[in-house]
């Protein structure tokens, strides 16, 4: 069975005129998923530790990581940077997409030829 | 909290990922309602008097250069992407599972999907992923898969953050409920459902009509084999093709009533052309044609044609704009309606309200604005229809 892709093929808009502003967006975007994600995680976790009656926070400070622990939190990481960056990863499918958009119900009815110019010019 | 599945398709997510999917549904709900908000009151405190703007591609024009326009276009276009992002990595972990029981509910519950293995997918579905979809609809990664369907489930889910239903089937219920309290004396024996996806919309007829014989048909066989499937586990009997709904193979006369949802702005305007004349060839006289769809642009002013239209040039729905530039009446008149026959109408949300609010709503004065189609709290669902004349 194959991979289900992440990604939707075809080359992406861009938005600003300043080079790297669009993927800038991208980051910050997949940043704050990321950090909502931690913080709601974190939040749940400090509920269910209280609930079982332990002071979280003294421990929390005291505690480190095993060897074990430490080497799956480094991969955890790269895979946490490498999906923040993800704009400028190079994994796009290529190809797969409209030129120009298009405007009139002329250029809608010719759609099948400028489908196949895009996927030539790929 | 965003809605979850209410059928055994279901897949379990992890904490993260909900997490994800609850952060890309909220991120969604900010960009469509303020930041859609503020970029309007923009356009019209900054550039709506001067531009003289007569059409949205004259908008389109003016706004393409500000700033907040391409903020807004930015975050939109990503999270977008996020939608997909955050469902498929929990579909990707529970394939096997997921089409082993979509097999087991199929052949328990006696709801296979009708698969045509000759039918040929329409380019406008295989050569883009529509609506930024990886995989567009239509992309089998195994025997008998039903992957595309739980993507497109799970995806329209995180998508609608709870405006479209709870079971992402308020358009169904709102138009098949106007149908039934509109025409009282109208009683559908054989319905049909062009572009059914997953059947979302589908089963709601059969809820509204349970006498009326229901079939879904779509191009897409993993996404029939999901609807089919779907349906069987939440008890609700219809049938669900794999059939083009620009060539379909049922006899003249066949059907009350031919419907789609959000269907039409996806295809081809040739694509459309043949659709509604096979609709008119299935219909028996006396039947209806009704279409959900996104309102035209001859009846918004510049801004919320530009608005809807965004569509078309930034999420891969090419045909969009061409198709909502018609003139809805003539695309019934051109397939073989009589157009007297023709209407068009809103309707609120059906199962956001009681049925005596509903109708009420439904008598209030027509009012197309930047509410009409679009997911905000007021939200009201556009369709037209013509009736075949006996």
């Amino acid at each position: 069975m194959s991979q289900i892709p992440l990604d939707s093929a075809g080359k992406r808009p861009r938005f600003f005129p300043s080079s790297g502003t669009d993927e800038s967006v991208s980051m910050i975007l997949e940043l704050m998923s990321e950090v909502w994600i931690v913080r709601e995680r974190l939040y749940a976790l400090e509920q269910v530790i209280e609930d079982a009656g332990i002071d979280v926070s003294d421990r929390l400070e005291k505690w480190r990581p095993t060897a074990e622990q430490d080497l799956k939190l480094d991969k955890q990481r790269e895979q946490f940077i490498k999906s923040v960056l993800r704009s400028l990863e190079a994994n796009h499918v290529p190809g797969r997409h409209l030129r120009r958009s298009l405007d009139t119900a002329a250029q809608a009815d010719d759609a099948g030829e400028q489908l196949t110019e895009a996927v030539q010019v790929a | 909290m965003i809605n979850n599945l209410n059928h055994e398709l279901k897949v379990e997510s992890t904490k993260n990922e909900r997490s994800r999917q609850e952060f890309v549904a909220a991120l969604r709900s900010h960009v469509l309602g303020d930041m859609a908000s503020h970029m309007r009151d923009r356009y019209h405190s900054r550039y709506g008097a001067e531009t003289k703007a007569t059409s949205g591609t004259d908008v389109h024009e003016a706004m393409q250069s500000d700033p907040y326009f391409r903020y807004y276009s930015a975050v939109r276009y990503n999270a977008q992407e996020m939608v997909f992002r955050s469902v498929v990595p929990t579909i990707d972990r529970n394939h096997d599972k997921l089409n082993a029981t979509a097999a087991t509910i199929s052949s328990k519950t006696n709801s296979q999907a009708n698969i045509d293995p000759d039918l040929a997918i329409p380019r406008s579905v295989s050569e883009i992923d529509v609506h930024l979809a990886p995989g567009s609809y239509h992309t089998e990664y195994a025997e008998n898969d039903v992957a595309a369907g739980a993507i497109y489930d799970n995806s329209i889910n995180v998508f609608a953050f709870n405006q479209m239903g709870r079971n992402m089937d308020d358009i169904g219920h709102t138009i098949s409920n106007y149908l039934r309290l509109s025409y009282p004396d109208f009683s559908p024996e054989r319905i049909l459902d062009c572009g059914c996806t997953v059947g979302h919309n589908t089963l709601p007829w059969k809820q509204t009509f349970p006498d009326a014989e229901v079939t879904g048909v779509d191009v897409s066989a993993p996404i029939v084999r999901y609807g089919a499937s779907r349906a069987g586990s939440m008890g609700i009997d219809v049938n669900f093709m794999q059939m083009n709904a620009t060539s379909l193979d049922f006899p003249d006369n066949h059907f009350d009533v031919v419907f789609s949802s959000m269907f039409l702005h996806e295809l081809p305007l040739k694509d459309i052309h043949a659709y509604m004349a096979e609709a008119f060839r299935v219909l028996r006289p006396g039947g209806v044609l009704l279409t959900m769809e996104l309102p035209p642009n001859e009846s918004l002013g510049p801004y919320e044609q530009f608005y809807l239209d965004w569509d078309c040039y930034y999420n891969n729905e090419p045909f969009y704009k061409a198709f909502r530039d018609q003139n809805y009446r003539e695309l019934c008149s051109r397939a073989g309606f009589d157009t007297d026959a023709f209407f068009e109408f809103e309707a609120p949300r059906y199962t956001y309200m009681s049925e005596a609010e509903f109708i009420k709503e439904l008598n209030a004065e027509k009012r197309l604005d930047d509410s009409t189609g679009t997911l905000t709290d007021d939200l009201r669902w556009f369709g037209f229809g013509c009736w075949k004349q006996s």
